[in-house]
């Protein structure tokens, strides 16, 4: 199992707490949201296209709707192995980070 | 609802957004758009639209290679594989490529190193050469020369604002002398000090600003500086130089790097041009005869045509209605020029244009053969297609994946042909006499020209394969119908060996023609029987006058068989100057002095009247002439014998003699007069037999140094001086031949490789045929009939295409063969009997085989 990059991390994160939400129109603000600048569809997707074919994501379509002029939502979830991919990336940025004291950023930047 | 997304960027989307594999990514941007549109208007959801896209454009086109590239890697898996399976057919494909390519290769270093001549002078976009146009020479051929008055460059800077800068140029051959060496040197040219403000060639050694300025200094180059000197430094050293018995030292003030390759004049030394004024009796400041060379630089943006206007009626002034003056673009002059007294022989632009076709052509043939070959082997990719297309793929991915697999193929073959380039390119020099690097291809554009130019090739080659293997139903493929679609594309692929076999006959009949014309200009120059000729210029002082006591000496020899000397060689008298006063006009006629001896010799046959005698003093004192009966029909004498001509001096006609070809067959026979020869002796022809010609040549060496101690002795055959004044053609010749048997070759390796397909597809149809009683000739007609229609086709397209073009080549000739039927008539046959040749193997291979062995396959 390769390790997830940190936006591969990120979306994966996004899509599992969109839950029956989690389609291209809703993750993309929510990425946004979490990086602080607009995330565009071109990157959503290319870094959507690499987690399927790592099989971190699975994908069912969905339905259309007139603004949509035809063309289905596709709904991503996460597969059993990016769970274990998550599950990975947590316990190693919970060792990454834990000894870290919340202050000792503030103490050091004065 | 007004939401629409902009249509082009709708088809930017399904361009690059890899549209096959997220169709629903419009969607989103769709539901984007229209909520924004619904919020705040069609403006800012358009301008939205826009600004999303164009960012997200650069992770779309890397993602597009990204993606490809995995499914490259699997096309170019199945292709190696392809290529282990059927090794033949590969390597008739790949070698039909890489000798294509090798030959587009070096042809495109050919044509790029002619059109780089000159083009390396900063300056070189305004230089300009002043040749003359002489008024009076309509007879005499080509009217220009490429020297002019000698006073004109001058006058051309003092007069007329738009000329910055005129230099003088005269080249004049003479012996050198340092040390020991003696060497006669041919490059040996003068220049004034404004030769540097106009070209561009760099000194080592020397400040460009002085170094002609000082009669009696010379500039040499790098690699005469080495001949003479060695490592030593030359400058300031002193080389002796002797012409026509005058000998002066130049000190050397300069060493100038080689001269390159693609100039169009070429020079060792370069001496100031100062030092002719006391070295030489001419006088410089006359109008007539024309001098010497000619170059001006003008102003940036002046324009030629008119500075060539005003200079007509001036120049026409000054020259007495002799002569007007042209500019000629210094770019132009390598490809365009063609005037009398040219430095070098020029390229021609024609050549350019028909080896660039050439180069076309061949590359074509490449191209349909694989397109053939692959089209034709298509059964044995069917069941690959047809599983592909079962598992998902589209159309789109199989031409896209038969499209990379031909492009793989042409870089392969690059690569091969790149090395088969490196191969041939010594020989290729040796034959065009040029010296092409390799160097021209590793700059970055070029090397960018040549991956799109392979990329190219790839994509025409594979195109029509991969439309027609794409288009195959996987029903049918799988279920085995693999002849379904063969019978479809065979009449597209009979129409592609026609196209081949049409440029390859027009080929061959081209360089039948050309062969023919130039063995036809080599047989009808003067014949001489078993013996061979040598001739021996003279160049010396001392030689001149003593020519007839080296002449007596010489024809004591038993194996000199007879001896005669002229001013000119018969094969070559371009000495115009002396003119025929008809009726208070002048004429000019070619001319030549020669002794009693010289028509016996060269078997030229008197028509009417007497030879030259040495007994007579009329001929002696050189006051009669003989005419070429050209000139008598030409200034229509209807009794020339006795009548008087204007030849220098007046002079009495005593003889006509028969037309010969004295000048190359481009230029039809023109009126010449032959005067008495005292001491104008140029050149020696001396008659040796064929047997002991080492000692003969030892004894004539002797003989000469006797004479002429100064100068080395050099002579050369008659035969072969007389070949080379069609070495252009010659040249032209042989190269074309190799082009035409390449051509031909790669044609009959796509038909040798397309019949044995077509057999391995008929084994068991052969089999049952010869079961039930066919015989070898029987199977081996069913193979052939096919082709002769091919060759029938081919030949009724490319013997008119071939007749028209080799008709014009023709008229560039004064005296030409006939374009006969039996030629073209020839090349059909050759090129027909070759291809019957090359699947006549394996079509009686196929019917001699065991009908046991066939019927037993599969």
């Amino acid at each position: 199992m390769k390790d997830l990059t940190k936006i591969e991390e990120i979306l994966l994160l996004s899509i599992w707490e969109l839950k029956d939400e989690a389609y291209g129109f809703k993750i993309r603000p929510h990425v946004s949201d979490i990086v602080g600048k607009d995330f565009t569809f071109g990157n959503l997707y290319s870094a959507l296209d690499r987690l399927a074919r790592k099989k971190y994501v699975q994908k069912r379509p969905g339905e259309s709707t007139p603004q949509r002029r035809g063309k289905i939502r596709m709904y991503y979830t996460v597969s059993s192995a990016g769970i274990e991919a998550l599950k990975a990336a947590c316990s190693m940025n919970k060792k990454l980070w834990g000894k870290l004291k919340p202050y000792s950023f503030e103490t050091h930047h004065k | 609802m007004k939401s629409r997304l902009p249509k082009f960027g709708n088809w930017l989307l399904k361009l690059l957004a890899r549209y096959d594999v997220n169709p629903h990514l419009r969607g989103d941007f769709d539901e984007e758009f229209s909520l924004i549109y619904e919020a705040k208007g069609f403006g800012r959801a358009w301008l939205w639209y826009w600004t999303h896209l164009l960012r997200s454009l650069p992770v779309f086109i890397k993602d597009i290679f990204y993606w490809r590239a995995i499914m490259i890697k699997n096309y170019l898996k199945i292709a190696l594989r392809n290529l282990q399976r059927h090794k033949g057919y590969s390597f008739i494909n790949i070698a039909g490529f890489a000798i294509g390519m090798a030959c587009c290769l070096l042809i495109l270093l050919y044509v790029r190193h002619e059109l780089s001549y000159d083009r390396f002078h900063e300056n070189a976009g305004s230089i300009y050469r002043v040749v003359s146009s002489m008024l009076k020479f309509e007879r005499m051929g080509s009217p220009d020369y490429t020297i002019t008055a000698s006073p004109l460059a001058q006058l051309l800077m003092e007069e007329y604002p738009e000329v910055i800068n005129a230099v003088r140029l005269t080249k004049e051959p003479g012996l050198i002398q340092y040390d020991q060496k003696r060497i006669e040197e041919e490059k040996f040219f003068y220049a004034e000090p404004t030769f540097f403000e106009i070209f561009s060639f760099p000194l080592v050694k020397g400040d460009p600003e002085t170094v002609l300025k000082e009669p009696f200094t010379v500039l040499i180059t790098e690699e005469i500086s080495t001949k003479y000197f060695g490592t030593e430094d030359p400058i300031n050293k002193t080389l002796r130089y002797c012409r026509g018995g005058v000998i002066n030292d130049f000190k050397i003030t300069g060493v100038l790097k080689n001269i390159p390759q693609n100039s169009h004049i070429h020079f060792d030394f370069l001496a100031s041009f100062q030092t002719l004024y006391s070295t030489t009796d001419i006088d410089w400041n006359s109008w007539m005869p024309p001098q010497c060379n000619t170059y001006v630089r003008l102003r940036e943006g002046s324009n030629p045509f008119e500075l060539e206007k005003k200079l007509e009626n001036f120049v026409l002034e000054k020259t007495r209605g002799w002569y007007k003056v042209l500019l000629q673009p210094l770019k132009n002059i390598h490809l365009h020029s063609h005037v009398n007294l040219e430095f070098e022989e020029n390229g021609r632009i024609v050549h350019i244009y028909l080896f660039s076709t050439i180069g076309f052509f061949i590359i074509f043939i490449a191209c349909i053969n694989y397109m053939n070959i692959t089209t034709a082997r298509s059964t044995t990719r069917s069941k690959e297609i047809g599983l592909r297309k079962t598992i998902g793929a589209t159309r789109q991915l199989l031409i896209r994946q038969f499209l990379s697999e031909s492009i793989l193929w042409a870089f392969a073959a690059f690569g091969i042909s790149m090395v088969l380039v490196a191969l041939v390119l010594p020989s290729v020099n040796s034959l065009i006499e040029r010296d092409l690097g390799f160097h021209q291809f590793f700059e970055p554009i070029s090397l960018l020209g040549l991956g799109g130019f392979v990329f190219l090739i790839g994509i025409i080659s594979g195109s029509y394969p991969a439309f027609y293997l794409s288009s195959f139903q996987p029903i049918n493929t799988i279920k085995g119908a693999s002849g379904m679609g063969i019978k479809k594309s065979s009449v597209l692929r009979r129409l592609l060996v026609v196209i081949q076999f049409v440029v390859t006959v027009f080929m061959m009949a081209g360089s039948l023609v050309v062969g023919k014309q130039l063995k036809y200009m080599r047989n009808s120059g003067i014949q001489f029987n078993e013996e061979q000729i040598i001739t021996l210029p003279i160049k010396s002082e001392e030689l001149k006058s003593n020519q007839n006591l080296l002449k007596n000496e010489l024809v004591q020899y038993p194996q000199i068989l007879d001896i005669t000397v002229s001013s000119k060689l018969p094969y070559k008298i371009d000495t115009i100057g002396s003119s025929i006063s008809r009726e208070d006009e002048l004429e000019l006629v070619y001319s030549c002095h020669v002794d009693s001896n010289f028509f016996n010799f060269y078997g030229i046959e008197l028509l009417e009247g007497r030879n030259f005698s040495e007994k007579n003093s009329t001929d002696v004192a050189q006051q009669t002439a003989i005419l070429n009966s050209t000139a008598v029909n030409a200034y229509e004498m209807q009794d020339p014998l006795g009548r008087s001509v204007e030849v220098e001096t007046n002079m009495e006609v005593i003889g006509v003699i028969e037309d010969f070809h004295f000048h190359s067959f481009h230029h039809e026979i023109r009126p010449l007069v032959f005067c008495y020869l005292t001491n104008q002796g140029q050149y020696f022809s001396i008659k040796i037999r064929s047997q002991n010609m080492s000692d003969t040549l030892s004894f004539i060496e002797r003989k000469f140094e006797k004479f002429s101690p100064d100068y080395p002795f050099e002579y050369s055959f008659l035969d072969e001086s007389m070949e080379n004044i069609y070495h252009s053609e010659n040249k032209l010749y042989r190269t074309f031949v190799i082009f035409t048997i390449i051509a031909l070759a790669i044609s009959c390796l796509g038909l040798f490789s397309l019949t044995s397909f077509s057999i391995e597809q008929r084994t068991k149809e052969i089999g049952i045929r010869k079961v039930l009683g066919a015989s070898i000739p029987n199977i081996v007609h069913i193979f052939s009939k096919e082709l002769v229609l091919i060759m029938i086709i081919a030949n009724a397209i490319a013997c008119p295409i071939a007749f028209y073009f080799m008709h014009k080549w023709l008229q560039n000739f004064a005296y030409r063969i006939d374009l006969h039927i039996w030629i073209f008539i020839l090349s059909g046959l050759g090129a027909f009997g070759i291809a019957l040749l090359t699947i006549s193997y394996q079509s009686l291979k196929a019917a001699t085989a065991n009908p046991v062995d066939s019927l037993r396959y599969e």
